[in-house]
Parts: C-alpha cells; structure tokens; sequence
C-alpha cells in the first residue's frame, strides 16, 4: 500500500483513504480480502488463495479481483512491487462469493494548490489593500 | 533555508519579552490546559468559547497555549515562506515530525507547536483580522497536534446526553443537520456537549468531552426555526453574513455537559422536505468511517494516518446508526429518545 494511504478492514468492507489528496474509497465483497492480503508479493497467487473454495463463481470471482487490483493501481493505493525486507499479508480463501466493487468518494477532496501570492510586506506577511 | 524549529524557537523568544499577563486555564476531561496572552482583545476573541472549561485545578498543565498579535508586541513576527505551503495550509516539504505548523498565507496568522515541549503558539497580525470561525473552535488545530500524543481525537461533531451521563456523537460536514439536531436535542430539554468540534477518548473507556461552548447554525435555517433565540445570539449584527453563533453555557449553563461516556454514533443526514418523521437505522461500521473520518480530516492535514487509526477504533467499539430527519422537530426529538432508551435496554 502506498505510504500516504490508511485502510480499515471491516468484515466485508474496507475503507481506503488517501490521506494527501482526501480521495476514500470503499472496497466491498470478497475483494476485503484482497486488502487484508497487503503487502502482496504475488498478487495473482493471492486472489487464486481468495477464489479457491468458490466453485462456480470461482471464475467471476477471479476476473472481478484482478480487474479491483488494477484500479487499485491505477488509483495509486497500492503499489505493484513490494520491496524485499516488508512483512508480507496473508491472503485466505473466501467461504462465500460477495460482489466486489470499488466504490471512489471525492466530496472531501482537498484543494491542494495555492494561489500564487506575490505582495508581501517587510515580514513576509501578505498586503493587505 | 527554512527550518521549522528555527522559526518556532524565534515565535517563542518574541513570545518570552512580551508580558503574557492575561492567563487562563481550563479542563479538557481532565486535562490540563494553560493560555496565556498580551492581550485582551485576543483573549476576549478566543477565550469564551473555552469558558465553560475554566479550571482551577493547580495541576501541572498538559498543554501550553501562548498567542499574541504583531500589533501589541515589541518585535513582530516575520511570515513562514509562503510557497512551501498549499491550500490546507500545510508544507508537506518540511520536517514536522516535531514542530508542526498550519498557514494559510490569506489569513495572515500563523499556528505552532511542539510535541516536545508541548506548547502551542497562535501569532495573528492584527486582532481585528482574526476571522469570525476562528473564536467559534479557539485553537483547534492545536488541540488536533496535541491529541495526536494522547488518548484523545479531535472530531468534527457534535454529541447529545439524554441523560447527562450517557453521550451520542453526531458526526458530519457542514450542512449534514449535525448543528441543527444539537440545539433542537437541547431545546427539548436534553444535555449538550458541543454541536462542531468534540473530543474524544479513543481508548475504553470511551468518552467524549466538551471543548467548545460556541452553537453555529447557517442563517436561513436560524431564522427559519430558532428565531426565538434571537436575543442569545453573540452576533446578531453580523449573523446573516456569517453564522447564529450562541453560546450555550450563557443560557443553559445547567445543560452544558463537560464529559459523558460514549455509547453511540447517530449519522445525520436531512431528508426530503416532504417527510416529517424522522428514523433511526442501524449502519455498518464502515458507513459510519466513511461518515465521520474525511469531514473531520479534511480541516486537519497533520497526522492524518493517526487520527485515521483512531477514528477507525471507535466506530468499531460503538454501535452506530444512520439518523434520517425530517422536518417535524417534535418527531425528530422524540426519534433520538427511542434510540437513545433502546440503546439504554440493550446495556442495562
């Protein structure tokens, strides 16, 4: 998981939260699992731990979990190499098939960027007119 | 270049020649808080939304807040270098593993402190700039760096005793009817601890605790359903452009709570203007995170991962509830007396 981010792993939920910019997200169904498996040297090895007792749905649940890992990455809340002396997650083998989904929130996002201010007085202190 | 424990040992040097004379002290559940300042504008600014905590313990103080103005000061501050900060008034490239600090350049103040020595600075150009929604949560981002090294987590909401021992924490953004549930709840009769910013212990056995006296309601919805109150506004000249502010301890001093422990979490949300009643429903932990964590964060960017952890604790420890209301104010109270005497059965 990137450094700025925090998760909270609930029953079969999780939040993520991006603590520099104020993006969250919520991760629900088997893929919980997949955020509990974190770090994950292996992603693939993981999710095939995650869908293993699912029989039919073993597929969907596959597909599903490596489509939630890549926006995970394109989101930049989890990065795919995991350096060599980090202790790694365990990822275990679902008991049911729950839908996943990524759900993203940007109400709270933050406003980053600061409008240039170039008047200042002696002390650095903004003019005010 | 610019280092921040430089600059916060030159803040407090300036701070050391000026005669802090003005000094008070209050109990933040059972923590000490000292203040002291140059001047009485200032003090008369930050200090009443406070008041309701004044203290006389003789305890050693957990937390020193020293704040000043250029105006009343022999040597003024200089600025912090304005481009290294962004718009949440945070520098993300300066060390403040220690000292931190909050600056919004337009705002012409500048907020410290050090969890080393556990001092708080406030430094303003001038009084009379300070702005209106400062003295409504005097000091809060100081009280957010100094909960980061306790038990305690600063939280945008408000809480509600039916009891007087017994809290409920009404989490939520601007607008989400936190602030007008509060004062409804305390018209009907029940007890307040705050209706914006209340803290928390985050460790059993929860708690919240009161840290502002000051009620904020936007100025439609006051004249729209609190006219009455109208004589207890502290800016009835200016409320239209800012917010009804009232302070609660002035007028209910005896339904002012300081602390109550905490056995619940109501979400608000306003519901169509066409439903009267009001209703209560139970919500995953992780609803409520998602409820609570980003609108208290958002105005905090220091050790977010910290207070992320700790908020994550107390929606895990504390039965939490969706609060849907509707416009009926009788039925809106009466929906929070269901909760709160069912909540009651299930702990007796």
């Amino acid at each position: 998981m990137n450094q700025q981010v925090a998760a909270e792993v609930f029953e079969d939920e999780c939040i993520i939260a991006n603590l520099d910019s104020g993006l969250y997200y919520s991760v629900q169904g088997i893929a919980a699992g997949l955020i509990q498996a974190l770090p994950c040297a292996d992603p693939d090895a993981a999710i095939a731990t995650i869908c293993a007792s699912l029989g039919e749905q073993r597929a969907t649940a596959i597909a599903e979990l490596s489509s939630i890992w890549q926006e995970l990455i394109n989101e930049q809340l989890v990065v795919d190499r995991v350096s060599s002396n980090a202790a790694l997650g365990t990822a275990t083998a679902a008991k049911e098939y729950k839908r996943s989904e990524l759900n993203r929130y940007a109400d709270m996002q933050d406003l980053l960027l600061l409008d240039p201010i170039h008047d200042v007085d002696e002390d650095g202190w903004e003019l005010r007119e | 270049m610019f280092k921040l424990g430089d600059y916060f040992e030159e803040a407090l040097a300036l701070l050391d020649r000026e005669s802090l004379c003005y000094r008070d002290r209050i109990d933040l559940g059972g923590h000490i808080v000292d203040l002291a300042t140059h001047s009485p504008i200032l003090r008369a600014q930050f200090l009443p939304a406070l008041a309701h905590l004044a203290s006389e313990s003789e305890s050693d103080a957990d937390l020193t807040i020293l704040y000043a103005d250029s105006s009343g000061t022999t040597s003024p501050l200089k600025a912090p270098p304005m481009d290294l900060f962004n718009g949440q008034g945070y520098a993300a490239t300066i060390d403040q593993h220690d000292v931190q600090i909050f600056y919004q350049p337009w705002l012409r103040q500048v907020f410290l402190y050090s969890r080393l020595r556990r001092i708080g600075l406030y430094w303003v150009i001038n009084p009379e700039e300070v702005p209106w929604w400062e003295m409504t949560f005097s000091f809060r981002i100081i009280f957010h760096w100094w909960s980061r090294d306790q038990d305690l987590q600063l939280m945008h909401a408000g809480a509600i005793s039916e009891d007087g021992k017994h809290g409920w924490l009404i989490p939520g953004p601007s607008g989400s009817g936190k602030s007008t549930s509060c004062l409804q709840l305390l018209l009907s009769g029940r007890y307040y601890l705050g209706d914006d910013y209340v803290i928390l212990r985050t460790k059993p056995p929860f708690k919240v605790h009161s840290l502002y006296q000051s009620a904020k309601i936007n100025h439609d919805n006051f004249d729209e359903r609190f006219t009455a109150l109208h004589s207890q506004l502290r800016n009835p000249r200016s409320y239209r452009d800012q917010k009804a502010i009232l302070h609660i301890g002035e007028h209910y001093p005896d339904r002012l709570l300081k602390s109550a422990d905490l056995v619940g979490i109501l979400v608000p949300r306003i519901a169509s203007p066409s439903v009267a009643q009001s209703t209560v429903s139970a919500v995953s932990a992780a609803q409520a995170l998602m409820s609570i964590a980003p609108t208290t964060l958002h105005h905090l960017p220091h050790h977010r991962a910290e207070a992320f952890s700790k908020i994550s604790t107390v929606v895990n420890a504390a039965p939490c509830y969706q609060w849907l209301l509707g416009s009926d104010k009788h039925l809106l109270t009466e929906s929070f007396g269901r909760v709160t005497s069912d909540e009651g059965r299930k702990n007796a």
